[in-house]
């Protein structure tokens, strides 16, 4: 080894801070004066700066990448090797990837099937990056457009007749004298499925799962589809008014007038059992009984959640939820005063309110659930009245939810990240006429949808448009419906669908 | 077990440079590290060796848990909740952290050493604060960074992360 490398060496070996002093004094003490001018060069070039980030070990370097932008986090990449490696270290990665925390495993498990190759989870870390910028920025890397059988919305089965669930949306197809079978779009592959009852029986509701899709029939059956094998079961319904569905990765739960069913696709068997009217205000003397308007199905814990509205005399509204077992045992009860803006309406005196939707708002468990009361439409003061149900601790809470737009629904939380800079945690979407930039309705009750604008930040507006809006050629569309998650936003018109793609690998080679 | 502490009960910690500093122990027990350390050991009244940590450097840590001795202990709870991307720190934090780049290199050594969370995070943000919004020949700029990539590496990176420049 050379000389002067080993001298170098031997004073990176000094590990305490006394003799490596020692050691420095007895360097200077030799320095004549034209070396110790440049030292003095040398170190007024470094100035104390250091490289902070490439000294501290990962654990520290992970803690301030947590307060950086994840945009900022793979600028850094192009520091230095020591930056690059440091930051495609699993502690930091982990750690500064704050969406990771949005999403459950299971998800995280499907979402990572995108990325075959990739073992260390970088590439999909990378891309899971990569889409949120896009979706935040509103910059899709692909649109197109899908030419559907007529879907003739009628005004009052708009609120169940379609419903998507991450990377694929289902609706029921209607002709003049009803609908008859289901359309499932793949959003990922554009692959569409129709599925019929066995012997075309009218449909009257639908939902879609994580694995499955169910539909019932009038008839009174209610068909489970496996969405991978796309092998379809059923099961029966004894005979009564058919209120709600629901469905959670492979179970079904069915509300009827006075019972709930439980149905699971891989065990086979149904439960039934009776749901009492509910009493929404247990302490005032005159309880009224409610009867129950929707329900969630927790397929692990096994409970089924009951909902129902009610008022006082002076117009308060209530939401109750009641806990069931499969086995149909009470567990328990929760009521929440709703949100009081329909309350003071002048011409109200007891309105009677009713849920619209509920909705999945995040992995934790968290629903919001979508009401209104039934004498007035449903938008006031540009808000949609909701609350979210918690049903991890089996509470409500108030969300002051400014979703404007009825046929907005929200899937997971993977849209409130982004709109962190205004202490929100949802992302508002916004219907807006382009010529007034107004808020728009058609006849106060469903909106006309002329942009799809997105407001991720304040000021920092996104406009998706379609084509053939922008050469005028189409007017707007009463029927149109809006979905948005974090990989895709769909908007259905009459006549054909529009998608817009944020995932890279959702994109089809050309 | 220590009976009733007195209100300023003083303990003595030895830096790594041989310096005896006499702080209350309110104060030193920001620092979990010492806590737990007084917790085991008791009451002995001897000098707490802190090998780590040179006496510039506890200073200043000393001076912040000063500051800082009446926040409530930091909750256990991982900000997984909340997790805001907020860099802002109070107006005594920012000037505490006006210093150069390496007293700001040991304090957050010395925080993540003696386990003062809320130090550390100060630290670490002061650092996001540096990093946030700058290209990376600014950041090398900042911290004195050599660009060590070849041409075509660094071409490549960039390639890589060019979705990320809007």
């Amino acid at each position: 080894m050379r000389d002067d490398l080993q001298v170098v060496d031997s004073f990176k070996r000094l590990a305490s801070r006394r003799s490596r002093a020692e050691a420095l004094e007895g360097i200077v003490a030799e320095l004549d004066s034209y070396e110790q001018a440049a030292l003095r060069n040398a170190l007024n070039a470094k100035e104390f700066r250091y490289d902070i980030v490439g000294s501290l070990p990962p654990e520290v370097v992970s803690i301030i990448f947590k307060h950086v932008e994840v945009v900022d986090f793979f600028r850094c990449h192009q520091v230095s090797r020591r930056w690059r490696s440091l930051l495609a270290s699993k502690e930091v990665l982990r750690q500064n990837l704050g969406f990771m925390h949005w999403y459950s495993d299971a998800e995280l498990a499907q979402a990572r099937k995108l990325y075959p190759r990739d073992c260390g989870g970088y590439e999909f870390l990378q891309g899971m990056a990569k889409r949120m910028h896009r979706f935040k920025h509103g910059n899709p890397c692909d649109h197109y457009q899908l030419h559907a059988t007529p879907m003739l919305f009628f005004q009052e089965q708009r609120k169940s007749s379609s419903v998507m669930c991450g990377e694929r949306i289902a609706w029921m197809v209607f002709s003049d004298n009803g609908s008859q079978a289901i359309t499932v779009l793949n959003l990922r592959t554009r692959e569409c499925v129709d599925f019929v009852g066995q012997a075309r029986e009218h449909i009257s509701c639908i939902s879609l799962a994580e694995d499955v899709v169910s539909y019932v029939t009038f008839s009174g059956v209610c068909y489970v589809v496996d969405l991978e094998t796309r092998e379809k079961r059923y099961f029966r319904l004894p005979s009564s008014e058919l209120i709600s569905i629901t469905s959670r990765h492979r179970t079904v739960a069915v509300l009827r007038k006075g019972a709930v069913s439980v149905w699971n696709y891989d065990e086979g068997s149904c439960h039934t059992f009776p749901v009492m009217e509910e009493p929404c205000l247990e302490n005032s003397g005159a309880s009224e009984l409610q009867q129950p308007q929707d329900l969630l199905v927790h397929p692990i814990k096994r409970t089924v959640d009951v909902f129902c509205c009610g008022s006082d005399v002076t117009g308060q509204g209530y939401i109750r939820s009641a806990r069931y077992s499969f086995s149909g045992e009470k567990i328990s009860a929760v009521t929440a005063p709703l949100p009081t803006i329909l309350t003071t309406h002048p011409h109200l005196r007891s309105p009677v309110w009713e849920i619209q939707a509920i909705v999945p708002l995040d992995c934790k468990g968290r629903f919001t659930i979508h009401f209104g009361c039934k004498e007035t439409h449903y938008f006031e003061h540009g808000h949609w009245h909701s609350m979210v149900f918690d049903d991890v601790s089996c509470n409500f809470s108030r969300k002051s939810l400014e979703i404007v737009v009825m046929s907005f629904k929200y899937w997971k939380d993977v849209l409130y990240p982004l709109d962190m800079a205004n202490d929100g945690f949802y992302m508002t979407p916004v219907v807006v006429d382009p010529l007034t930039s107004n808020i728009r309705f058609a006849n106060g009750e469903l909106p006309c949808i002329y942009d799809v604008r997105y407001d991720p930040k304040p000021r920092n507006t996104i406009t998706l448009r379609c084509q053939d809006r922008e050469e005028g050629h189409l007017p707007p569309d009463d029927s149109e419906l809006l979905y948005v998650n974090d990989r895709f936003i769909v908007l259905f018109r009459s006549m054909e669908i529009h998608v817009w793609c944020f995932e890279e690998r959702d994109v089809p080679a050309a | 077990m220590a009976a009733s502490t007195p209100a300023t009960q003083m303990i003595t910690l030895t830096t790594n440079d041989g310096v005896d500093m006499t702080i209350e122990r309110q104060v030193a027990e920001r620092s979990i590290l010492i806590k737990n350390l007084l917790e085991d050991v008791g009451e002995t009244g001897e000098a707490i060796p802190i090998p780590n940590v040179s006496e510039p450097v506890m200073r200043k840590v000393i001076e912040w848990c000063e500051q800082h001795k009446k926040d409530p202990p930091a909750s256990n709870d991982d900000d997984s909740d909340s997790r805001k991307k907020s860099t802002d720190i109070d107006e005594w934090d920012q000037k505490f952290m006006q210093v150069d780049q390496e007293m700001l290199f040991e304090i957050i050594l010395a925080a993540n050493y003696l386990d003062i969370k809320a130090l550390l995070d100060v630290g670490c943000k002061t650092v996001a604060n540096m990093i946030k919004g700058k290209s990376p020949e600014e950041i090398r700029k900042t911290f004195n960074i050599q660009n060590d990539f070849t041409p075509e590496e660094e071409d490549q990176i960039r390639r890589e992360n060019e979705w990320a420049e809007e």
